[in-house]
């Protein structure tokens, strides 16, 4: 027999309410849920904001890094890529792409919503918040300053000053600081504060004039016999340079910085011999008439 | 006024201030669920009662997080679900055999090609459908439990399981297919 008799169903409603006296049960108060529902709503906001937060900086470091001289510092334009790519940022990115996924999927709705339209939703939720905090200057804070906290966390900063504080490996990066007319070399000081005196007698004159006091340059040189010396081939200038942000401390007070900012220069490259085995020096020479 | 003619939604609202009027919804779903129980594969008529004690224990703590924007039959079914499913976890148990003793009419839609075709079925045939039933992986047999044998809609199984109602459509499909798969050998269906 299926069908349970009106007998049966009246026990079980007298034993569903005799526990219900006996446990003293009562309905969860309203609060209690919506708060859960709160909770899970605010866990996707902030899942969806570190994404957020995770694209302006992948787009910042991205944008930074230096693609065009990639063989001035790497053998390779893989390896360069391999350590161009911010991986903190790309794997917290996915996390919190997962994250915002799992709330999403566990408000009270959510469910109703396939895979890909969740995960799709705030993926590019984030991607454009990530662009609009990027094109509003935010992209270095987050990388430099809030990327400090993050564990494992290298902003591009860091790996572009670890590269270009090598002049052993004749790479240094820096501010000039001096342009003496009676001698051709240029006076640099380094992202450590250390005076590195660049020979320039490779450079031609008008070359040479387009350097400027204040201005931060890379140089890719060739490491000389004498300490804080080096023999320089190409420097690298850029207005929107990252290294920038380091000189811009060191640079307080001085008048001309907002100048340097707003000068658009590229590329000196030297034509010397002595440079024929610099890399980068190779794809410049065909200017070189 | 009788409440036995208040809509499920409406005995809620009644039962959060007057917990006497959930005994009208324990009425109108005992029978439902205890069905659903045994198609789950809880055979026992003890076990059913206990875990009916418990799914109704269950809907009355939670009433508050009752959406009136779902039926509330979708609501219960979905307790009544994932309180089976824990049941069987907790015991590290599975049904080792589908139990149907449904109408061979509903075993026959259930071969059918397309749902609104009521298929004439054997019992040779009803018994084949039964056993490949068996044999299916959860997910589809739930599916195929809610929609052939509950009769739910794909929008209430959708808000049943929890998942979009595309998924459901698919799961039907396969469910369907595989089932087909595994008595064609058989039997022709």
């Amino acid at each position: 027999m299926t069908e349970p008799t009106e007998q049966k169903k009246d026990e079980t409603v007298r034993s569903i309410f005799e526990r219900i006296e006996r446990e003293s049960i009562s309905p969860r108060p309203r609060w209690h849920f919506l708060f859960r529902e709160g909770v899970v709503i605010s866990l996707g906001v902030f899942a969806v904001t570190v994404g957020s937060l995770a694209v302006a900086a992948i787009l910042f470091e991205m944008r930074n890094a230096w693609w065009g001289f990639y063989d001035a510092t790497h053998e390779s334009f893989l390896g360069f890529f391999v350590d161009a790519l911010p991986y903190v940022w790309l794997v917290g990115f996915v996390l919190f792409a997962a994250v915002a996924y799992l709330s999403v999927r566990y408000t009270k709705r959510g469910y109703r919503y396939p895979l890909h339209i969740i995960l799709g939703s705030s993926v590019a939720l984030s991607g454009v918040c990530g662009v609009i905090l990027y094109s509003t200057g935010f992209g270095a804070f987050i990388d430099e300053d809030m990327g400090s906290f993050v564990p494992l966390g290298h902003s591009l900063l860091d790996r572009e000053s670890a590269l270009w504080r090598m002049p052993q490996n004749g790479r240094i990066a820096g501010i000039v600081r001096e342009i003496p007319y009676a001698e051709p070399v240029v006076w640099l000081e380094s992202i450590d504060r250390v005076p590195y005196k660049i020979d320039v007698t490779d450079f031609s004159l008008s070359d040479r004039a387009v350097l400027r006091i204040g201005d931060v340059v890379r140089v890719v040189g060739v490491p000389t016999t004498t300490p804080g010396v080096l023999h320089g081939c190409l420097f690298l200038m850029r207005s929107d340079d990252v290294l920038r942000h380091v000189h811009s401390m060191m640079r307080q007070g001085e008048t001309d910085a907002g100048e340097a900012h707003t000068r658009e220069r590229n590329i000196l490259s030297a034509r010397s011999t002595l440079c024929k085995g610099v890399r980068s020096f190779a794809r410049l020479v065909p200017n070189d008439n | 006024m009788d409440s036995s003619l208040d809509t499920d939604a409406a005995v809620v609202q009644k039962t959060l201030t007057e917990k006497d009027n959930f005994a009208l919804l324990i009425l109108r779903y005992e029978e439902k669920l205890s069905r659903y129980l045994r198609r789950l594969g809880v055979y026992s008529p003890e076990d059913r009662q206990d875990l009916l004690q418990d799914i109704f224990i269950k809907v009355y703590r939670n009433l508050n997080a009752f959406d009136t924007n779902l039926s509330f039959s979708s609501w219960i079914y979905r307790i009544a679900h994932n309180e089976t499913m824990s049941w069987f976890r907790k015991r590290s148990v599975r049904p080792e055999h589908f139990m149907v003793s449904d109408s061979g009419a509903v075993l026959g839609m259930l071969a059918s090609t397309d749902d609104s075709e009521a298929l004439h079925a054997t019992q040779e045939v009803g018994e084949e459908i039964q056993k490949g039933l068996a044999l299916l992986p959860e997910k589809y047999r739930d599916v195929l439990t809610l929609r052939f044998f509950e009769e739910k809609s794909y929008e209430e199984i959708a808000d049943i399981l929890q998942v979009p109602l595309g998924t459901v459509a698919t799961l039907v499909h396969r469910a369907k297919e595989r089932l087909r798969k595994t008595t064609a050998s058989t039997t022709h269906i």
